[in-house]
């Protein structure tokens, strides 16, 4: 009978247990308030009969899905499919709940030249949004990149914030050639993950990619037979370069946001301390110099500061540097581990990774945790360039898997494209 | 969250088992009759291969040979420092290569894939120091060079501790 009451107590303390962690995850969703706007994408009519290998609408509702703030309502329930703005019957709209409405025409021009054109509607006010937009020189394989240029103008128009959808993702791929023999390669394909590019290979491990702010290289570390070193790929002319191939270990590299500096990890002098080296000068300059492990430094929005992962607090938590007055900061309290943080490219959030496998999000004001993930092994986030998403790596049933989430927790959508023995994903910054 | 959970449903499993096992336990009355080891006759039996330690003690220490014949010793997760066993297997390694001055030794450290990619190269390259610097306190006189793989070369992929323990490593090569 006895042990029959402390099973029944130990039963309500797990239940307990449970509903308190419901409740953070489930707080952290509310942070967002606003619902996600219903959009009605209408599948663009083709002026011939031209067959595209994907439906714009589709790509389109993907893109705008996946960031938490658009819910597109499937094609079937459409009572009318309107191409031109004189078909337009704002109550077709509002009776399947329609907000926003999306429509348009590719036009064939011959030679394999095409043209997208497009209008926004808003249904509550029943006004269209802007002109009519035209994405021109088209060739039959861009029909994917035409449909990002349509989302990135859907999101810029109806939440004013700046566009994703036309940037790329970094990753390595190892693929196994026969029994522990690997070759390890670069990616770079579409956000989404669509159109896979090898850029670099190895057949030792690669790791931490880190985008220029141009977009026109990559840095990352590729381990040696002396070491793990910092590399740079030029993108346009595939030239690499070795950036810090010091006696130690070499890691961690991240671009300053005027393109300029390269922050990393090294421990040339016995232990991993921070580095700063100056592509215009080709000088290292050693920032931190305590014995504890400092590595992942990650700039600051204007380049004035950068966050670090050390161990000077006996676990990894993270440290932000200032530039400015030489001043540190622990950043970090909550939990055993903190490491990876990144800011997104306004500052207005920090992800890092949490007690070894949570993604999660800090305000970098009032430090306060908000989670994004909840699993156990939860790695490499890094933000879109608008800062409304977050790439990660996951794993599914053993399977690495590359997720985005909306930073309101929302909407987690797997990368579809990306399959895989992938690891280390990094998001590019916007093509400039 | 997973570990509040897991730790909430080990008290809860081993409430059960008690409640199981002590029902067993009234119906065993004489425990099983203990037998005494017979002793060997061993001249070096305390010191084993020249460790200082009798065979029994090696043993304890998971050490079933000559502590030499142990190239990789282990670590405690996010920490760089050398246990008992790994003190024993190094004094051995020590005092061979003190005998055969200049040997080049290769340490390659590793972590477990716990904790970041590059938190983990760090950590490897710790845990290879740390040893040079033992075979060195212990005048090995070696040609150490140490290389850190970090989480990239596990033995054992699984997602468990014991596969974790075998991947928190360094590899003594000569």
């Amino acid at each position: 009978m006895n042990k029959l009451t402390t099973l029944f107590v130990s039963l309500f303390f797990l239940v307990f247990s449970l509903q308190v962690d419901a409740q953070r995850l489930r707080g952290s969703a509310q942070a967002s308030q606003i619902r996600a706007t219903p959009i009605a994408i209408v599948p663009f009519k083709v002026l011939d009969d031209t067959q595209f290998e994907y439906q714009l609408d589709q790509v389109v509702a993907n893109d705008l899905y996946a960031t938490g703030k658009f819910d597109p309502i499937p094609n079937e329930k459409y009572l009318t499919l309107p191409t031109r703005a004189e078909e337009v019957r704002a109550k077709d709209w509002r009776l399947i709940n329609a907000e926003v409405l999306v429509y348009g025409e590719i036009w064939s021009l011959g030679g394999d030249r095409y043209e997208v054109q497009f209008r926004m509607h808003d249904v509550a006010q029943d006004k269209p949004v802007g002109q009519t937009k035209r994405i021109p020189n088209l060739r039959k394989q861009d029909i994917r990149a035409a449909a990002h240029v349509v989302a990135d103008e859907v999101y810029k128009a109806f939440t004013g914030r700046g566009a994703a959808f036309q940037s790329r993702i970094a990753y390595v791929e190892r693929q196994q050639l026969e029994n522990q023999r690997f070759r390890f390669k670069l990616m770079v394909a579409d956000w989404d993950g669509y159109n896979p590019t090898e850029v670099y290979a190895s057949w030792n491990s690669i790791l931490s990619p880190d985008w220029s702010p141009d977009s026109s290289k990559i840095a990352f570390v590729n381990l040696t037979a002396k070491g793990p070193v910092v590399k740079v790929i030029n993108l346009t002319d595939g030239r690499v370069e070795d950036i810090a191939n010091f006696k130690g270990v070499n890691s961690a590299p991240a671009w300053s946001p005027d393109g300029q500096k390269i922050a990393y990890s090294s421990s040339q002098h016995g232990s991993p301390d921070i580095f700063i080296y100056d592509t215009v000068t080709r000088q290292h300059e050693r920032i931190s110099t305590h014995y504890a492990i400092d590595t992942e430094p990650n700039w600051g929005p204007r380049g004035e500061s950068f966050l670090f992962t050390s161990s000077r607090s006996r676990k990894p938590q993270i440290f932000r540097y200032s530039l400015l007055d030489q001043s540190l900061t622990r950043m970090t309290f909550e939990g055993d581990e903190n490491a990876n943080a990144s800011y997104d490219p306004e500052g207005k959030n920090i992800v890092l990774v949490h007690d070894g496998g949570n993604i999660v999000l800090m305000d970098p004001e009032s430090r306060e945790l908000m989670w994004l993930t909840n699993a156990k092994f939860d790695e490499s986030p890094s933000f879109s360039p608008n800062g409304d998403m977050v790439l990660y790596m996951t794993e599914q049933g053993f399977e690495p898997t590359m997720i985005v989430a909306s930073i309101d927790g929302r909407v987690r959508t797997r990368v579809e494209f990306v399959q895989g023995d992938v690891r280390e994903p990094a998001w590019s910054p916007l093509r400039r | 969250m997973n570990r509040k959970i897991g730790l909430m449903l080990t008290i809860l499993m081993s409430l059960i088992l008690t409640a199981c096992a002590s029902k067993n336990n009234e119906q065993v009355t004489d425990p099983e009759p203990t037998t005494t080891p017979v002793a060997e006759v061993d001249p070096n039996a305390n010191n084993a291969f020249g460790s200082g330690l009798s065979m029994d003690q090696l043993r304890a220490l998971g050490i079933t040979g000559d502590p030499r014949d142990e190239k990789v010793v282990y670590f405690e997760y996010n920490s760089t420092a050398i246990d008992r066993r790994s003190q024993v297997i190094l004094g051995a390694h020590a005092r061979y290569l003190g005998q055969n001055a200049g040997t080049r030794v290769s340490l390659e450290g590793h972590a477990d894939e716990r904790g970041t990619r590059d938190y983990n190269l760090a950590l490897g390259e710790r845990r290879a120091n740390v040893v040079s610097d033992f075979l060195n306190s212990a005048n090995a006189g070696s040609n150490n060079q140490t290389i850190s793989y970090g989480e990239e070369r596990p033995v054992d992929t699984a997602h468990t501790e014991s596969a974790w323990q075998r991947n928190r490593r360094v590899e003594v090569k000569y």
